[in-house]
């Protein structure tokens, strides 16, 4: 096949594809999501792709797929391992019958995830096998090994690409599809069921296997040294340690101090550890550097080696200061810290390049990520707002568009900690402040994917807060994915909308509301009834307001500022911070972004001299507006 | 051969204009890396693309700072605040309508966008400013400014490629039905003479 352009995300889905997979299941997570998606768009028509309530029921459908023989791939972030952790802990002793790929992409950074996880440590910790790519095209070839390494020795391996491996670009030849595997109909086995006993003689079996696999791994091409030891001004002998995307950057960053030649070991399967091949790299190196992302996964390896054998040689890297502890490496970064390690000719060079940029005279605005104009959020985090106002209210917030919330002037999420948490934290604030009132807000997606458990054990134990359910009907922040509430699947077919009303119901909840949000009097009204009811009856009750995401919606006509009617109070900026609306520098007026208003209305509610207007009652301005509107905002 | 940097605000089509660099290079059979921000960034936040393209092997997908040859920027805010990548040399084209930020629109200090355009006028190295406002009326929408953008880019001479080439590029990227629009914003983009130099 010809070199055609693909991002990374793109190339593992095609990957999989060619690896003659079954089954495709993940739950959405930034930078992982595409994968699916690419696999979906690619479908040559035999394999079945699922979009999982979560990740810890993708990884499980898929093993099950794989108990028979099939090929499957599970998709996830890094902190989607986290919720998959125990069923892959299990299938780590149990294993699979035909191969079984967990792609886990980490989020150095963190850039948009609750933590800078490196899933390099998970793998030693599940004893599973895990490859970590530092490209789109070499993702692409690793991962049809990996799945030839799941099947041959019948275990899941993970896979780690990160962020710049996922949303990068290369060009690369796509190869042939492989024959796909038939799976065969599932053979009753008790090495299918985990049991103590079976757990005692399985650890026993993996270890032995990994320290195999140690040995078969340091043979294997993707793991190899190349170069000379580069001698230092005093005669040390230095070498570098690279895994993952900084191998990029140390290759970049070697050209440009003009030392490419130097001794230079790429660890792709950090786990298990090629130690054969470290000990060889080892030899003639008085120190070598470890760079790499995101836990001192090489350097600890290489320090245990170290102690084992005996090396007369020096280990730098995160533990001994010679590299970050958290955060993301770049180019630049290792152009600075190879300088300083190797002392190198760079001298020149990294003044020119790390010098701090000279700070702008002009101060440049911040741009933390908001909530988007018309955003229904907005109006529900509002609406809670003005009915608690004056009073002690705690507001737990979950993991979706709505976390942003927490930015002025709504400063509407107190806590925030792991998907599906608004529930169970507000419980255990209540259970320690009775008296406050609380509302947890959990979103539709996050709702089906770890809410449902926090509600029944708020009606368990009867502990009174109030639910706040934000249905915008789509997974939003990671791509507008569907999920079980909106009756679409993954392979385009309908299925019957799970209505979260019925769920809530059929707990045995009897107050619950549903409002649109964007009808801001009802909205209030709701609110303070559901507060009131909670209090009263010191039972959990729920809202549910209910407006499409924008990504989902047609633009409605914007509205407008009428300057003679407009005073300058600016309570629309104040109170709500939609993007579109904004200061006329002339005449201290507000004024709307046509190019962003999404004609919610919210802002219209709120203005005392009625001074905003739905540009489709104004023949004149709606003609202009109409001109400058913006569509939706993602892509 | 040449590492460019696109940036602007999370909607302005930054993703596009990397993608039709990239697919344009690989038109060429040049060697080719891009990385691009997507995500959380696109609600308002800053947004930038790294598009690197070479005749030999290029490691890092992000370019390293003082490196990048040519700036396009679709706001003038973000324009600046990647300064520290171009390189003193470098070409920079930009769009001069600011995005207010949420933020500043709150504390009542809308940023000073004239002062950033002539911060930006000031620099070393070929530097145009463009504005969007005409280009948005004729074409009808906005969306389609950066496109237009690339086009004035490719009539100065800061892109290695010929119009031809970004509208083969075009054919394969964008969806059929937007494809004579995107055309027509290429061309008057080439076209345009409102700018201001330096």
């Amino acid at each position: 096949m010809e070199k055609q352009l693909y991002m990374g995300n793109q190339a593992m889905g095609l990957a999989a594809i060619d690896a003659g997979i079954s089954l495709v299941s993940g739950y959405p997570g930034t930078p992982s999501s595409e994968i699916l998606e690419t696999i979906a768009a690619h479908n040559p028509g035999d394999i079945y792709v699922e979009w999982s309530v979560n990740e810890k029921a993708a990884l499980e459908v898929a093993a099950g797929a794989a108990y028979c023989g099939a090929r499957a791939l599970v998709t996830m972030k890094q902190v989607g391992l986290n919720v998959a952790a125990d069923p892959l802990m299990s299938l780590a002793y149990i294993g699979v019958k035909g191969a079984l790929v967990v792609i886990v992409a980490d989020d150095p950074g963190p850039i948009s995830s609750q933590t800078e996880q490196d899933s390099r440590s998970f793998a030693a910790f599940c004893k599973v096998p895990i490859f970590d790519p530092s490209s789109p095209e070499e993702a692409y070839a690793l991962l049809l090994e990996a799945f030839d390494f799941s099947e041959k020795y019948q275990t899941p391996v993970l896979f780690r690409p990160t962020t710049r491996v996922c949303h990068g670009c290369a060009a690369f030849a796509r190869g042939p599809r492989k024959q796909k595997n038939a799976p065969a109909p599932f053979v009753k086995d008790s090495k299918w069921v985990i049991f103590p006993r079976l757990a005692q003689e399985a650890h026993r079996r993996i270890e032995k296997r990994n320290d195999a696999l140690s040995a078969i791994l340091s043979e294997k091409s993707w793991n190899f040294f190349r170069g000379q030891a580069l001698k230092s001004a005093d005669g040390r002998r230095l070498g570098l340690a690279v895994s993952g995307v900084t191998y990029a950057y140390a290759c970049e960053a070697l050209d440009r101090l003009g030392l490419s030649d130097i001794k230079l070991l790429k660890i792709t399967t950090p786990f298990p550890f090629p130690k054969e091949l470290a000990a060889d790299f080892a030899k003639g190196l008085d120190e070598v550097l470890c760079l790499e992302e995101l836990d001192p996964v090489l350097e600890k390896e290489l320090l245990i080696l170290s102690a084992q054998r005996r090396l007369n040689w020096t280990v730098r890297g995160k533990w001994s200061g010679d590299a970050p502890r958290a955060g993301e490496l770049s180019c630049d970064a290792l152009l600075t810290l190879l300088g300083a390690f190797l002392d190198a000719p760079k001298a020149a060079q990294s003044d020119e390049n790390s010098a701090a940029p000279a700070a702008s005279a002009v101060e440049l605005p911040q741009r933390p990520p908001v909530l988007c104009a018309g955003c229904p959020h907005r109006a529900s985090f509002y609406a809670v707002k003005q009915a608690m106002k004056g009073q002690r209210a705690i507001f737990t917030g979950d993991i979706g568009c709505y976390t942003l919330g927490n930015a002025a002037p709504l400063n509407m999420v107190d806590t925030c900690l792991c998907m599906g948490a608004c529930l169970t934290i507000a419980q255990g604030l209540k259970r320690a402040e009775a008296d406050a009132q609380i509302f947890a807000f959990i979103g539709d997606s996050t709702f089906f994917a770890s809410g449902m458990t926090g509600v029944v054990n708020a009606l368990y134990n009867a502990c009174p807060i109030v639910l706040v359910v934000l249905d915008n009907a789509n997974t939003a922040m990671t791509g507008n994915q569907p999920h079980p509430g909106l009756g679409q699947t993954m392979l385009g077919s309908a299925s019957p909308p799970l209505a979260i009303e019925k769920i809530l119901e059929g707990m045995g909840i009897d107050f619950i509301q549903i409002c649109d949000p964007f009808h801001l009097p009802a909205a209030v009204h709701a609110a303070r009834a559901a507060a009131t009811y909670c209090s009263e009856k010191a039972r959990l009750c729920a809202l549910i307001y209910r407006a499409p995401c924008i990504a989902v919606a047609k633009p409605q006509s914007v509205f407008v500022i009428d300057d003679a009617r407009c005073t300058g109070c600016r309570r629309c900026l104040r109170e709500i911070g939609c993007p579109a609306i904004g200061l006329a520098a002339d005449t201290g007026h507000a004024q709307i972004d046509a190019r962003l208003c999404y004609g919610c209305g919210l802002c219209e509610s709120l203005c005392p001299t009625r001074a905003i207007i739905n540009s489709s009652q104004q023949p004149e301005s709606a003609t202009s507006a109409a001109e400058g509107r913006k569509g939706a905002r993602h892509g | 051969m040449a590492d460019y940097l696109i940036t602007g605000v999370g909607g302005q089509g930054i993703i596009l204009s990397s993608r039709l660099l990239a697919q344009a290079a690989l038109g060429r059979g040049l060697e080719l890396r891009t990385a691009e921000t997507i995500g959380m960034s696109q609600r308002g936040g800053s947004v930038t693309s790294h598009v690197r393209i070479g005749s030999h092997q290029i490691h890092s997908p992000l370019i390293p700072l003082h490196s990048a040859d040519v700036l396009i920027a679709f706001e003038p805010a973000e324009a600046l605040r990647c300064l520290p990548y171009l390189k003193d040399e470098g070409a920079l084209i930009s769009l001069v309508e600011p995005i207010q930020a949420v933020h500043s629109a709150l504390s009542g200090r809308p940023y000073e966008d004239r002062a950033v355009c002539a911060e930006l006028l000031a620099r070393r190295g070929k530097t145009a400013l463009c504005s969007s406002v005409a280009l948005s009326a004729t074409l009808g929408h906005p969306r389609f400014v950066n496109v237009a953008l690339l086009g004035t880019a490719l009539k100065l001479g800061l892109l290695e490629f010929e119009p031809e080439e970004i509208e083969q590029a075009l054919a394969v990227l964008v969806k059929a039905r937007y494809l004579e629009k995107n055309r027509l914003a290429l061309r008057l983009g080439v076209e345009n003479t409102e700018k201001n130099f330096s």
